[in-house]
């Protein structure tokens, strides 16, 4: 479904963010894109959804990623920012979760029944007219997600998606994650929520992929976690 | 609670105020867009001197903000910093017009000081009608009336961003001053030295920040036109409200109602 074809991207000419990236994600897996800050992890969620512009090609079920394509793309993949409050810019839980859909054309009697069906999945039904001023951090987490899943995307990319939450809230994020069909790229420094929800692991240092391969194989591999400034997922590393 | 979170804490306040259910918020926004734009147009239309005649005009906003269940007294409140600006327009007016308007035995009131009140209750009266009708209708709402009224859509984009990144930039602020604050203590507001780095980083923090609310509208479809809520329908009754309230500013304009019943009562 996501093709990216020696893609690179830079600021400036001397520092790449991402060099020669090329890896395919097929429908419906469930990827984690680790490596430690500065990796270009968001940097290759921002390309791929058209928010920046570099060298190479990527594809979206066949659809190169540019100027014309955007839209339709866009409309493919939703994207869960890592800031939730950046997401949430209206003033209620409803009114951000009609914004997609509506832009998308849907009728107020389509998008209402979409809005109500995803509350529900999610079992959030009780923030639906909440003020996301007035919600908890865990709680606009799952509103944001909310969002998103109410454009019906064909995949979801999600940016550091447990961070700042609490064990609990962390747990139902994690479960929702489990529990989305469609198709996941994850970037998170959370390795034992990666090993939780992907089956895949893309691990990247300095913009390029060292590792991609099976989470259960490359989340397990000490040594090479450790050369690339990262560890051994918590639920690994045995008793202290 | 300092002023930076009491401001933001108002302008969520104004949010939640706007979406009550009195008989006020369920009106159609457009005709209250209409009566409001009305009620400005026939106030500011008064002469200067017509004090007397100006008088009538306040009931419009008294009644409205009876029926909406907003005491006035808040409306006086969230405009403490408006109002006095708006009363000072007429402040000069005494000094410059001397001419006798009203002889109250020995006293002589001059045109400036009548010419003063009426400016004073003129900005009062329509700062008070703006107030009621952002407390009353949802901004939403009050954009989708204004592209009713075939207002430029980029206009009311433009609107509706500015209202919701005043909310962003004073969340930004606050952060800000609280993380001063916390390293400069005993010290009474920003010190002069750090005004220029403070608002540089202000500058380019809620640049970010508006980058990627821009990114997450964007990425939801969004291409420089929203999608409003859907206005309650507009029912014969809104037409009734809208045409029955401008007939009154009109008649109101047109006699001079206080006048007419103080002459009834002298005869």
């Amino acid at each position: 479904m996501i093709e990216f074809q020696n893609v690179s991207f830079s600021y400036d000419t001397q520092n790449p963010v991402v060099e020669g990236l090329s890896f395919t994600i097929r429908k419906g897996e469930a990827v984690g894109l680790i490596g430690a800050n500065g990796a270009g992890k968001s940097t290759i969620m921002k390309l791929l959804l058209g928010l920046l512009s570099g060298q190479g090609e990527i594809l979206v079920d066949d659809l190169p990623v540019n100027r014309q394509n955007l839209p339709a793309i866009r409309r493919k993949i939703g994207y869960v920012l890592q800031d939730s409050d950046n997401q949430m810019f209206m003033p209620t839980v409803y009114e951000d979760m009609t914004f997609g859909p509506r832009n998308y054309g849907l009728s107020q009697e389509e998008t209402d029944q979409r809005v109500d069906k995803i509350l529900e999945k999610l079992g959030i039904e009780k923030l639906k007219h909440c003020y996301n001023h007035k919600i908890s951090g865990g709680e606009k987490r799952m509103a944001a997600i909310a969002t998103i899943l109410a454009m019906e995307p064909e995949a979801v990319l999600m940016d550091e998606p447990s961070t700042a939450l609490d064990p609990v809230n962390r747990r139902t994020v994690i479960n929702t994650i489990r529990s989305l069909p469609q198709t996941k790229l994850i970037a998170s420094h959370d390795l034992d929520m990666i090993l939780d929800t992907c089956q895949r692991v893309i691990l990247l240092s300095h913009g390029k992929i060292v590792a991609d391969g099976e989470a259960e194989v490359i989340l397990r591999d000490k040594a090479l976690l450790e050369s690339n400034r990262m560890e051994l997922p918590f639920c690994l590393q045995g008793p202290r | 609670m300092d002023k930076l979170t009491k401001a933001r804490s108002e302008l969520r306040e104004m949010d939640a105020l706007a979406a009550g259910n009195s008989p006020v918020h369920l009106l159609y926004p457009l005709s209250k867009l209409a009566v409001t734009v009305a009620y400005i147009v026939f106030v500011v239309s008064y002469s200067k001197y017509d004090f007397s005649g100006l008088m009538i005009m306040v009931l419009y906003p008294v009644l409205m903000f009876q029926a909406s269940g907003i005491p006035v007294s808040l409306c006086f409140y969230r405009l403490r910093l408006v109002l006095p600006l708006v009363c000072a327009v007429g402040l000069v007016n005494p000094i410059l017009d001397h001419t006798p308007l009203i002889q109250l035995g020995s006293l002589v009131i001059t045109g400036g000081w009548v010419s003063m009140v009426t400016l004073m209750m003129k900005g009062t009266f329509s700062l008070m009608a703006s107030f009621l009708l952002i407390a009353t209708t949802p901004i939403d709402s009050l954009c989708a009336a204004l592209r009713k009224l075939y207002a430029p859509g980029i206009l009311v984009t433009l609107l509706l961003l500015t209202y919701r990144y005043i909310g962003v930039m004073l969340e930004q602020v606050s952060v800000m001053t609280e993380a001063y604050r916390l390293r400069a203590p005993g010290q009474k507001g920003l010190h002069i030295s750090a005004w220029g780095s403070f608002l540089g980083q202000l500058l380019l923090r809620s640049m970010d920040r508006a980058e990627e609310l821009y990114s997450s509208m964007v990425l939801r479809g969004f291409r420089s036109e929203f999608h409003y809520a859907q206005a309650p329908p507009c029912r014969a009754s809104a037409v009734v409200f809208a045409a029955g309230c401008i007939g009154l500013f009109f008649l109101a304009r047109m006699v001079n109602i206080p006048a007419l019943l103080g002459s009834l009562i002298v005869r």
